[in-house]
């Protein structure tokens, strides 16, 4: 089994509909072309303007209409060039500072060739004056004609970027809901049904065992030492039910300890291990930062995904795998490129009988799972270091900024 | 402090609860109950720096919880000594507030205070400074796997129990049946191997507080 490779654990397919409506560099193109058209019909104007059509004319319409075509072609022809070169060379891959100086390199390339050809177009003044503002005023033109589209493309792919992104926490929020919803007729039935069933079933255990001994004393030659050591004996167990029951119960609803923190609420179920399990917990410099502040990074409704998940893996790892050693590491780091939004990594190492098999255990790790994935995170089993399984998963989430109030350090919960 | 009286004061929501822990503690003639409240808020007034030696803390209250006053209490009075009450296992929670307690508690489940003779040592011994753990669940702790107190051997380890529940080294050999001079030479072995070095009653303190730590407690199922 320790061959096995780590995989994701899915609940649902990817979603795919995620996608912009159109590419936005498609956007830029329309727009640069868009102008390189009206640049090559304004030299046509500007042709015009300073007598080239009157030149022209003199040697026949013909003639006129062919210069004037040519002007055109030859503007036309440089601007597509310089739109295509630009886009060619993928702009949008680039930042600000690579991406408009690439534009400018490209105009200055192809402005060479159309100074040459408006020259050779033989209406035009031929001075090296003409020739030097011809090939400068080209560069700028170009240059601006195309860096607007750019520009455009650049912040319609910023606002699609948004628009994703707010459509993904929206969708995000929504299935939190609906999840919160589903996950608390859950705990509801788990707590229904252990009440009924366990708990229940216990305390009429105990209650015969308690008739049983005062029948005991009831009868004729009755023994009140052995009745007394059985009272003691009913008594402690009843003093088990209670400490395991009632806790069971209580944690399902609520862990002890989360109000103060993943690392915390997971510390104290560690405590309540069996004593013949070693653990251990480390926490990365990320976690330990916020704790040094007294700040608990986040929400309560993550918390609990957490550690939630953690005490799936660490009773898998006991129950199904036999673990003697449980080693759990958690960290927080920001995402980059996002402001407020962190993802929690954590992984929980076992030294148990190797990957789940069993459909009960893969079952209960793919409610975590989907969970995890209803907030964008995931979850991945493989095998550890220390021979078992090693479960990790990462938990994106908004930071909060609260702090623990002074003095409110431990919570224990209501019975 | 053995020949001072210990004054108390005693902080639990339960009425019957309250009342027992009165009678038991004012029955002895070394101990005087001088406050006995319900509630946080009362407690936060009446609990003035100086006024108490032992202050007797129901984990859950209705106005707040225990764990949170003490902290509050002993940083407003570093001489106060605590001890819980809880009637449910809080080994867990209590071994974390150790780290932030301006002096160790003591911890004693609500079971084990019906017992007159556990629950006024306990007190005696905590106003003595000493960390006192219920001897309920001493005595179904087992060391943690891989911990210091693992390496500890059964004779040490039964030793070690014993300070834990904040027994004398002579009372803890007539209950081991061995001389005081063997407990002596046990505790140095254990703060040996514990890595527990100082003077006297802050390496028994720092024994139990290992103890606390690098133990756990199963149930049966």
């Amino acid at each position: 089994m320790a061959a096995v490779s780590p995989r994701r654990l899915r609940a649902r397919p990817e979603h795919v509909d995620d996608q912009p409506l159109h590419d936005p560099t498609r956007t830029g193109i329309v727009l640069a072309s868009t102008n390189v058209v009206l640049f090559s019909l304004m030299s046509l104007a500007q042709w015009a303007g300073w007598g080239g059509l009157n030149r022209a004319s003199h040697s026949g319409d013909a003639v006129a209409v062919s210069e004037a075509l040519a002007v055109m072609a030859v503007n036309l022809a440089y601007g597509l060039l310089v739109v295509g070169g630009t886009f060619a060379l993928r702009p949008m891959r680039w930042g600000a500072k690579v991406r408009y100086p690439l534009i400018a390199l490209v105009a200055l390339v192809a402005s060479v060739p159309r100074a040459v050809a408006m020259r050779a177009i033989y209406t035009t003044p031929e001075g090296a004056v003409y020739i030097g503002a011809e090939w400068l005023a080209g560069f700028f033109a170009g240059f601006l004609a195309v860096g607007a589209g750019v520009f455009v493309a650049a912040v319609v792919g910023r606002a699609r970027r948004e628009e994703r992104r707010r459509l993904q926490v929206a969708r995000r929020a929504a299935r939190a809901v609906e999840e919160l919803q589903s996950e608390e007729m859950r705990v509801r039935r788990m707590v229904s049904d252990h009440l009924h069933g366990n708990l229940q079933y216990r305390l009429v255990t105990v209650t015969a065992g308690l008739d049983g001994v005062a029948a005991s004393l009831d009868g004729a030659g009755a023994d009140p030492a052995a009745a007394a050591a059985q009272l003691r004996a009913w008594a402690e167990r009843l003093e088990e039910i209670r400490e395991q029951e009632v806790r069971t119960l209580s944690h399902a609803v609520f862990p002890a300890g989360v109000e103060l923190g993943v690392v915390r609420a997971v510390d104290l179920m560690l405590r309540r291990l069996p004593p013949q399990i070693a653990t251990s917990i480390q926490t990365g410099p990320g976690l330990r930062r916020f704790e040094r502040l007294g700040q608990v990074p986040l929400m309560l409704a993550d918390r609990l995904v957490a550690v939630y998940t953690i005490e799936e893996a660490v009773t898998n790892a006991l129950k199904h795998g036999h673990a003697s050693r449980v080693s759990i590491t958690a960290d927080v780091r920001p995402v980059p490129g996002e402001p407020e939004r962190w993802v929690m990594e954590a992984s929980v190492d076992d030294d148990g009988t190797g990957m789940p098999d069993t459909d009960v255990e893969l079952h209960g790790l793919a409610r975590h799972a989907e969970r995890l994935e209803t907030r964008g995170g995931h979850l991945t089993l493989g095998p550890s270091a220390l021979g078992g399984t090693r479960l990790s998963f990462a938990l994106p989430f908004e930071r909060t900024t609260a702090t623990l109030p002074t003095g409110e350090l431990p919570v224990v919960p209501e019975h | 402090m053995t020949d001072q009286v210990v004054r108390v004061g005693i902080v639990e929501d339960e009425a019957l609860m309250r009342g027992m822990l009165e009678q038991t503690l004012a029955s002895e003639t070394n101990l005087r109950v001088v406050h006995s409240v319900p509630g946080a808020t009362e407690a936060r007034l009446v609990f003035t720096p100086g006024s108490v030696d032992v202050a007797l803390l129901d984990v859950h209250l209705p106005d707040g919880n225990g764990v949170a006053l003490g902290v509050q209490l002993q940083r407003q009075d570093p001489d106060l000594a605590v001890m819980l009450l809880s009637s449910e296992d809080v080994m867990g929670l209590f071994s974390s507030v150790q780290e932030e307690a301006p002096r160790p508690w003591s911890y004693l489940s609500k079971r084990s205070s019906f017992a007159r003779d556990v629950l006024v040592r306990a007190v005696a011994a905590t106003a003595e400074g000493q960390v006192v753990i219920d001897p309920y669940l001493v005595q179904r702790s087992e060391p943690r796997s891989g911990s210091a107190v693992a390496d500890l051997t059964p004779a040490q380890f039964g030793v070690l129990r014993l300070v834990a529940e904040g027994l004398s080294n002579q009372a803890a050999a007539e209950r081991l049946g061995i001389n005081t001079r063997s407990v002596e030479s046990h505790l140095k072995s254990i703060y040996q191997r514990l890595g527990i070095d100082g003077d006297g009653s802050n390496r028994r303190v720092a024994a139990v507080l290992a103890f606390i730590e690098q133990t756990g407690r199963s149930w049966r199922t």
